[in-house]
C-alpha cells in the first residue's frame, strides 16, 4: 500500500497512469503511463526515484504517438522500478 | 504570646485584603479569579490534549524484537480449510461490495507441503474504478487473516476510460489439517 501511495502522490497531471502491475515476490513494478512529452516522462522517473519508498525508477522505453483526436502530441513510456522490501 | 502573633497575621491580611478591596473593587476581584479559573482549566485541557488515545498508541509504539518473539496469541488465528466456502463469500463480498464487477475468478485450494503451509489461491479478474479496486485490496487485506497478495496488474485502454482490468491474484494460509491435507483443487468461475 506504501508504493501504491507513492505511485498516486508522484502522478500528477499532465502524466496519466495506463497501465500498473506488481510483482509480490521481487518487488518489482512495472508503470505504464502516458505525458505530452518525453521531459514529463523523464520528470515522473525522477519524482519516483527521489521519493524514499520506491528503491529505483528507470526509464524502461518510450513511444511517440500521434493523437489524431486531440492533436496532441503523446508519449507513452514505461517505468521499471522496485520498493523497499523490509 | 503565639496568640498575639497570630492576631497581628491576620490583622495584616484583613488589612491587605481591605486594601485590594479598595484598589481593584469587586469587578477586578471577579476578573482576577476568572483569570485564574481559565488558566486551571487551559492547564487541565492542554494536559489532555498531550495524552495520547489508546489507538494512536498502539499505532505509533514500534514493535521490539522481543514483542515479535511473543507466542501467537495476538496474532489472527488462520482460517481453517473446512472455511473455505465462508473464506470465498467473504472475499466475494469484499469485492462486490465496493461496486466491482467480479466476472471470472478461479480457485485453488493447494495442500501443505514441507516448506510451505495450506492455501487457498484465488485468481480473479475485477472491473471498475481504481479507488473502488484500491479499497477493496486493502480491505481484504485487513479483513482476512493470512491473505497476502500474488500477483496485481491493472491496466486501461486510454487516459479518457475511468475503469481499469484488474488481475488480482490472492493467497490466503490456511491452518494445517492432516485429514483435508490430501486434497488439492477445486476450480470454477464463481463462488
Amino acid at each position: 500500500m506504501a508504493s501504491l501511495r507513492a505511485i498516486e502522490s508522484a502522478t500528477v497531471d499532465p502524466v496519466y497512469l495506463l497501465g500498473l502491475s506488481f510483482e509480490p515476490s521481487t518487488g518489482a513494478i512495472k508503470l505504464e503511463a502516458e505525458a505530452p512529452s518525453f521531459e514529463h516522462a523523464l520528470a515522473f522517473t525522477q519524482v519516483l526515484a527521489d521519493g524514499v519508498t520506491l528503491s529505483t525508477a528507470s526509464l524502461a522505453s518510450h513511444e511517440q504517438l500521434a493523437d489524431q483526436t486531440a492533436l496532441r502530441p503523446v508519449v507513452r513510456f514505461t517505468v521499471l522500478t522496485r520498493w523497499n522490501m523490509p | 504570646m503565639e496568640h498575639a502573633v497570630n492576631d497581628v497575621w491576620i490583622l495584616r491580611l484583613r488589612v491587605w485584603g481591605a486594601r485590594t478591596h479598595q484598589r481593584l473593587g469587586w469587578a477586578g476581584l471577579v476578573g482576577i479569579a476568572l483569570l485564574i479559573a481559565s488558566t486551571v482549566w487551559g492547564t487541565m485541557a492542554w494536559q489532555a490534549h498531550r495524552t495520547p488515545l489508546p489507538d494512536e498508541s498502539v499505532s505509533v509504539l514500534p514493535v521490539s524484537s522481543t514483542d515479535a518473539q511473543r507466542p501467537a496469541a495476538a496474532v489472527p488465528e488462520l482460517p481453517r480449510q473446512a472455511d473455505v466456502a465462508l473464506l470465498l463469500t467473504q472475499i466475494q463480498q469484499t469485492v462486490v461490495g465496493q461496486g466491482l464487477a467480479w466476472p471470472t475468478a478461479d480457485y485453488k485450494l493447494q495442500s501443505a507441503t514441507d516448506t510451505a503451509p495450506a492455501a487457498l489461491e484465488v485468481r480473479c479478474n475485477l472491473k471498475g474504478s481504481y479507488p473502488k479496486v484500491r479499497m477493496a485490496i486493502a480491505q481484504l487485506l485487513r479483513g482476512v487473516p493470512g491473505l497476502t497478495i500474488r500477483d496485481l496488474s491493472m491496466s486501461r485502454l486510454n487516459i479518457d476510460v475511468a475503469d481499469v482490468d484488474a488481475k488480482l491474484t490472492l493467497v490466503v494460509f490456511l491452518q494445517d489439517e492432516p485429514s483435508a491435507a490430501a486434497e488439492s483443487a477445486s476450480s470454477g468461475s464463481k463462488p
